[in-house]
């Protein structure tokens, strides 16, 4: 191992001991789940037989939503960019509201109409077989995305728990298996069920860290006067550029986020409206809990170890723990908590996105387009396999990551730049009855071409700014969408309208 | 077409029944307030008043206009629980949801419950 920039924490055989636990827990756990279920079919598999009251769906929210990349990624982010990253804490919010957008009548339509994913809603809605396939595609690009991002924050995780002890390949094959053990035992009950500890974990880890954060030392102001000291550019408000940057932000992960297909699937799974709306409404407050830590956790370190390369910054939150252990044995078993939080958060949201890669590949492309007449037990079969063979080729892109320099925030852009553009299907597909399905396959094939356009571009040194104006490339490509969705509908509907005015005069003639 | 107890819209598909379903008695974004609220607290919480150069003065070990930004995102979460919890109502789906009604009848119960296994 290369010599840190930062404290590691040297942790003993306990902290090992916790993990291997916690790791026996999730295994329990998924074989709870498979015992529990009440028939094979794929609504029980992949939605837990739509069962969960307020606090599995809370936590079970609350775990997939808030991912490795959280506290990971975004206190990375937070230390490279500064203050001005507070954007995530608005962002995070905004998702749960762009969620009571839409999410009252697709939930209504899910319960009639038993919805599984959220390609049922989008083919039941416009019909079209394009646009269900692209929609899965893209759904399935970005969780791909996700889940990778989560086997490189795994990899780091576990070779920082254990001092380096296990190495990233071999933390991420074994967090892997675990997760796909119990995935494939019990689905979305054992998912629910292991997230239930995994969220718990996650609140208490990140609760023990602003603590930490806030008492020790000479806390915020402290490091205040540190960074102003090395990089007083990080205290800056945004200027120009960087506000557009910030609304940027603000549409695409507001946007982008509000529609993870497997938070949707979340959605779907509710016992009841009750249990649901309360849960949303505490999911509203979560990002200024988690969210805001991760920030401060980079704002924190950049006083700490100014001088961090881009990748190196990925670990701030390692070291910050570290720098925070070595106080006491209060503290050390304090910072176990967390890093068992991180580790938990990381497998909470890969599994999610596995399962909800699976159902969509299973329910959406398979049965319609490969074998109508699969039999349940076919079908469930097909969506493990699936699974599986997902997660290997994964792990191999995982293992590929590690010759290269890419940091965990490309892997998000490339993401959401994608799933962004399938907002106006489910935002405004609930909302408008004009909108018509030629309309919605040419935005999402619109805005998806010109994002890859403008990535492509900026790759091959056509021009140097893949977010010309400081605007992402996905919230360009979702502008040129909307139009699309909005100018086709209304353009379609004249014929139509005019039809019917002639009718009417010819009728009255 | 119902393909193992899962609707398989197709040709089938009603669109009828999909817009008469679709509507809860209330929403968030039927309200007058929600989304004017959303918008407001985005565009304070933006710092771009911190140009002008009064929100930048240091509090608490950080900058005011970052204060002024987490202050907007707490309305926003407060905002959005209100919505959730107050202005989102389906008696069809939650029987509790119909005002001065002591149990859910049976149409309400027989709505509430899954259609599709």
């Amino acid at each position: 191992m290369s010599e840190s920039p930062g404290p590691e924490v040297a942790f003993g055989p306990g902290a090992l001991v916790v993990m291997a636990g916690y790791l026996v827990v999730m295994l329990l756990l998924g074989w709870l789940g498979r015992v529990s279920r009440k028939e094979e079919s794929l609504r029980d598999f992949y939605l837990g037989g739509s069962s969960f009251g307020l606090a599995v769906l809370f936590l079970t929210l609350f775990a997939t939503q808030y991912s490795g990349n959280t506290l990971l990624g975004f206190a990375g982010r937070s230390y490279q960019q500064g203050l001005t990253y507070v954007v995530a804490v608005t962002f995070m919010i905004l998702v749960v509201s762009v969620l009571m957008v839409y999410a009252p009548r697709l939930f209504r339509l899910s319960r009639k109409f038993g919805y599984i994913t959220p390609a049922d809603f989008v083919f039941h809605r416009f019909g079209s077989h394009p646009l269900r396939a692209l929609s899965v595609l893209l759904l399935c690009w970005g969780l791909a995305n996700y889940v990778l991002e989560q086997l490189v924050a795994m990899g780091h995780a576990v070779e920082a728990i254990s001092g380096g002890r296990i190495g990233f390949m071999q933390g991420v094959l074994l967090l892997a298996l675990v997760m796909l053990v119990y995935e494939s035992l019990g689905g979305m009950r054992s998912v629910a069920w292991t997230d239930v500890v995994q969220g718990s974990l996650l609140l208490a880890g990140c609760g023990a860290v602003l603590w930490g954060i806030l008492a020790s030392g000479g806390g915020l102001p402290e490091a205040a006067a540190s960074v102003a000291e090395h990089h007083p550019a990080r205290l800056d408000a945004p200027g120009a550029r960087d506000l557009r940057v910030w609304i940027s932000n603000l549409v695409l992960l507001g946007l982008g986020v509000a529609i993870y297909p497997h938070a949707i699937q979340r959605l779907f799974a509710a016992r009841e409206l009750r249990s649901l709306r309360r849960s949303l409404a505490l999911m509203a407050f979560m990002p200024l809990v988690t969210t805001l830590l991760a920030v401060l956790i980079g704002f924190v370190g950049l006083g700490l170890f100014p001088e961090l390369s881009g990748v190196e910054s990925d670990r701030i939150t390692v070291y910050v723990l570290g720098s925070m252990a070595g106080g006491s044995a209060v503290a050390y078993w304090l910072v176990v908590l967390v890093l068992a939080g991180v580790v938990a958060a990381i497998m909470s949201t890969a599994d999610s996105a596995l399962l909800s890669m699976g159902s969509m590949l299973t329910k959406d492309l398979y049965l319609p387009y490969v074998e109508r007449g699969a039999s349940r037990a076919k079908l469930l079969r097909v969506g493990k396999v699936l699974s599986w063979a997902i997660m290997a080729l994964l792990i191999l892109m995982a293992w590929i990551s590690l010759e290269t320099e890419s940091s965990l925030w490309l892997l998000i852009k490339l993401k959401l730049e994608f799933m962004v553009q399938l907002v106006p299907v489910l935002v405004l597909g609930v909302h408008w009855r004009g909108f018509s399905a030629s309309a919605a396959l040419a935005g999402m094939v619109g805005g998806t071409v010109s994002t890859l356009v403008l990535w492509i571009g900026a790759a091959a040194g056509w021009w140097t700014d893949r977010s010309p104006a400081g605007i992402s490339a996905g919230v360009w490509g979702l502008a040129l969408n909307l139009a699309l969705c909005v100018a086709l509908s209304l353009w379609q509907r004249r014929p139509a309208a005019a039809a019917s005015d002639s009718r009417l005069s010819g009728s009255r003639g | 077409m119902d393909v193992l107890g899962h609707p398989e819209y197709g040709d089938e598909r009603d669109d009828e029944s999909l817009w008469e379903a679709i509507r809860p008695a209330s929403e968030p974004s039927a309200t007058r307030w929600f989304l004017p609220a959303v918008l407001l607290l985005l565009t304070v919480g933006t710092p771009w008043h911190a140009t002008l150069g009064w929100s930048t003065a240091m509090w608490n070990g950080l900058p005011l206009w970052v204060w002024i930004s987490l202050a907007c995102g707490a309305g926003l979460s407060g905002v959005t629980a209100v919505a959730a919890v107050c202005a989102w109502r389906d008696p069809d789906l939650e029987p509790s949801d119909r005002a001065g009604t002591g149990s859910p009848t049976p149409a309400a119960r027989a709505s509430a419950g899954r259609t599709v296994r």
